[in-house]
């Protein structure tokens, strides 16, 4: 993995995410009624859990600040430790991993599952970039066959196998 | 009960022609994830659940569990071809299964492993047969108090009890515990979190957090791993047959390695990986030939391997008898149970007996399939280790779409399996396991309620769980693992700051 210093590859970005994470549960969550200790009411567990998370998110920022104040001129950033270990967000599988399941989500209902599964296939693996077109085309088509043949067929599950919208 | 008829009565269940074959499928499917890196059988199990809401009951745990165990096998032969672990827990089987393949002896460390995995699982097996039973029977008086407290070791144990930093992994079981908590508060009828979106009323499916979480964010990952170290290996089956030093070498050390890991798999939070790797631990520790590890010990395959089976096995103890899952991945199977309407716990031995006796019966024959799996058909899976992983995620990737939308037919399950997806890539990128969410996840939800029943009992006195027999030695033993994680962590902080 190659190591950037950016503020994306920052530990701090880290723990300060799931601050985040735990101020929604704590803001979201400040109408659900508390109760006591020998009535929990809905916002008992998660409230005292958002605030647990926050302290413990908190505690690693302040650990890697501090971590960093002391090593102030080494560049503590790009010298992780073992298992804080930071890797560089790979955008690309991601965008297209997450393009072709929308693609899913979008065409399931209007064109049915052996098309959505095999656009689906077919966008995944662009990510790679590994992989040549007319494969691609070839593997999309042999997986909308074998959803066919297992989910539409073997599983007789309740979904449209393919219908034409227009 | 007499154990041995009720197996018998197993036998009958197991031998079913549909569970015979979801058993053989499910061992299969098993072995298959296990050699190929990049998919563990958490995300196999999770891509799989979907299907299993179709079959009966016992027929889907028979396969979940084929899955499961069978993942182990499959995972040592990645470990000794590759020097890849095609699952965590086989990960020690490459420091000593390695150098024997390239000492052209890949054949013997195959053939070591598999007896080895095959002897760890039946005594894991005979454990779980008739230890199960007594577990439940001493859980029948277990109140909300006694639950609460395991639950929240189990949690702590899981978070505690790993490889990577324990600080972290306990903020991931908050994460789940939140998570969880998502939907129609089961006690008030309040919505909670759901930003008044109807979809989100019972929650979010264990099936999209978890493939979303696993199958979506490992895939990302691994997009671009390189596989450059292939092989062109075959491996004759005479080349199988250990010398008779091997043969001397081999019991002792597979029947430790089956009693630590049968122990450890037992226990809530820790699993296959924790056992596999004690007992390469104590192996190293008792031989008389230390500096033999790391370069072909056979004691350094056959140990972990039989440990890592019987853990795989007696992981179930707690799952069924407790309803209390200590592993992410017993937690997805405890959550296919729950979506058929069945909640494990110390009644489903009783209330439910050709379940758990079919699935026992089924751990033998899947075991059984697993060795000819491994030994004469060893050749398939050597060819398939080859198989290009940009030819292969596309597919999992529609699987897991598939598999999500065809639970509900809802097309925003597969949207939320997105936002997992990307939640669990980021957690990864920032060096947390996303695993103990998914434990988290399926457990909040039970340590809520039992938390808010003992609460209610004992008049709001928290104190009280400490003071109740089993319950307290339960949170005693919490205590002391978040004593244990903070003086490590202390620790490991003064160290970071001395080298500095």
């Amino acid at each position: 993995m190659d190591e950037r210093s950016s503020p994306l590859t920052d530990p701090i970005t880290g723990y300060g995410l799931l601050a985040g994470f735990s101020v929604f549960f704590l803001v979201d969550g400040r109408d659900l009624a508390f109760g006591s200790v020998n009535q929990m009411g809905p916002g008992f567990f998660p409230t005292v859990l958002s605030a647990l998370l926050l302290a413990m998110a908190l505690g690693g920022i302040a650990v890697e600040v501090a971590a960093r104040w002391r090593k102030r001129g080494l560049a503590a950033r790009t010298a992780p430790r073992g298992e804080d270990e930071i890797w560089a967000i790979q955008w690309k599988p991601l965008i297209h991993v997450a393009v072709a399941i929308a693609a899913f989500a979008l065409t399931v209902r209007s064109f049915g599952i052996v098309p959505a599964a095999v656009l689906s296939a077919f966008i995944a693996g662009l990510a790679s970039g590994a992989t040549p077109l007319r494969h691609l085309a070839l593997l999309g088509l042999t997986i909308g066959a074998f959803v066919y043949a297992v989910f539409c067929v073997g599983l007789d599950l309740a979904v449209v196998p393919y219908r034409w919208p227009f | 009960m007499d154990t041995l008829s009720a197996l018998v009565g197993g036998f009958a269940i197991a031998f079913s022609v549909q569970n015979l074959q979801y058993c053989f499928i499910g061992v299969t499917l098993g072995t298959l994830i296990g050699v190929l890196p990049g998919i563990g059988s958490l995300a196999a199990v999770s891509m799989l659940l979907p299907i299993t809401f179709y079959l009966e009951p016992t027929t889907a745990l028979v396969m979940l569990a084929g899955v499961f165990y069978g993942a182990e096998y499959g995972g040592s032969i990645a470990s000794i071809l590759l020097r890849l672990p095609g699952t965590p827990s086989t990960a020690i089987t490459c420091l000593d299964g390695h150098p024997m393949a390239k000492a052209g002896r890949a054949g013997v460390a195959l053939f070591v492993t598999t007896v080895a995995s095959f002897l760890g699982a039946a005594i894991g097996i005979v454990i779980l047969m008739f230890f199960s039973p007594y577990l439940a029977a001493v859980a029948r008086n277990f109140t909300s108090a006694e639950y609460f407290a395991i639950i929240l070791l189990g949690l702590i144990g899981a978070s505690t009890i790993t490889n990577g930093s324990a600080f972290k992994a306990l903020m991931m079981v908050v994460v789940g515990l939140l998570l969880g908590t998502v939907g129609t508060d089961l006690s008030s009828g309040a919505q909670r979190f759901t930003l008044g979106a109807t979809t989100l009323y019972d929650g979010f499916g264990i099936v999209v957090v978890a493939m979303g979480l696993f199958g979506i964010s490992e895939i990302i990952h691994s997009i671009r791993l390189s596989r450059s170290a292939l092989t062109d290996q075959r491996i004759a089956l005479r080349t199988m047959i250990p010398t008779r030093q091997d043969m001397r070498e081999f019991p002792m050390p597979a029947l430790r390695g089956a009693g630590i890991g049968a122990f450890i798999g037992a226990l809530p939070g820790a699993g296959q990986t924790i056992a596999a790797f004690m007992s390469y631990a104590v192996e190293k520790k008792l031989s008389r030939r230390p500096e033999k590890f790391g370069t072909g010990a056979i004691e350094g395959i056959t140990a972990p391997e039989s440990s890592n089976n019987a853990a795989s096995i007696t992981a179930f103890i707690p799952t069924l008898t407790l309803g209390i899952p200590g592993s992410a991945t017993m937690a997805l199977i405890l959550g296919a149970l729950l979506i058929h309407g069945i909640t494990p716990g110390p009644n489903l031995i009783s209330n439910n007996p050709e379940m758990f006796w079919g699935l026992v019966a089924s751990f033998w024959i899947g075991n059984i399939i697993l060795v000819i799996l491994n030994l004469p058909l060893i050749n398939i899976w050597v060819r398939l280790i080859q198989l290009p992983y940009n030819y292969l995620y596309p597919g999992i990737i529609v699987l897991v779409c598939v598999g999500v939308f065809a639970v509900n037919l809802n097309v925003y399950d597969v949207v939320f399996v997105i936002f997992f997806g990307f939640a669990g890539y980021l957690l990864k990128v920032y060096g947390f396991e996303p695993a103990p969410v998914l434990l988290g996840f399926v457990l909040g939800p039970m340590l809520e309620e039992n938390l808010r029943r003992a609460l209610l009992v004992h008049r709001g006195d928290f104190w009280a769980i400490f003071e109740r027999p089993i319950s307290g030695t339960f949170m005693a033993m919490s205590a002391l693992l978040l004593l244990w994680m903070v003086v490590s962590a202390v620790r490991s902080l003064r160290r970071g700051s001395r080298r500095t």
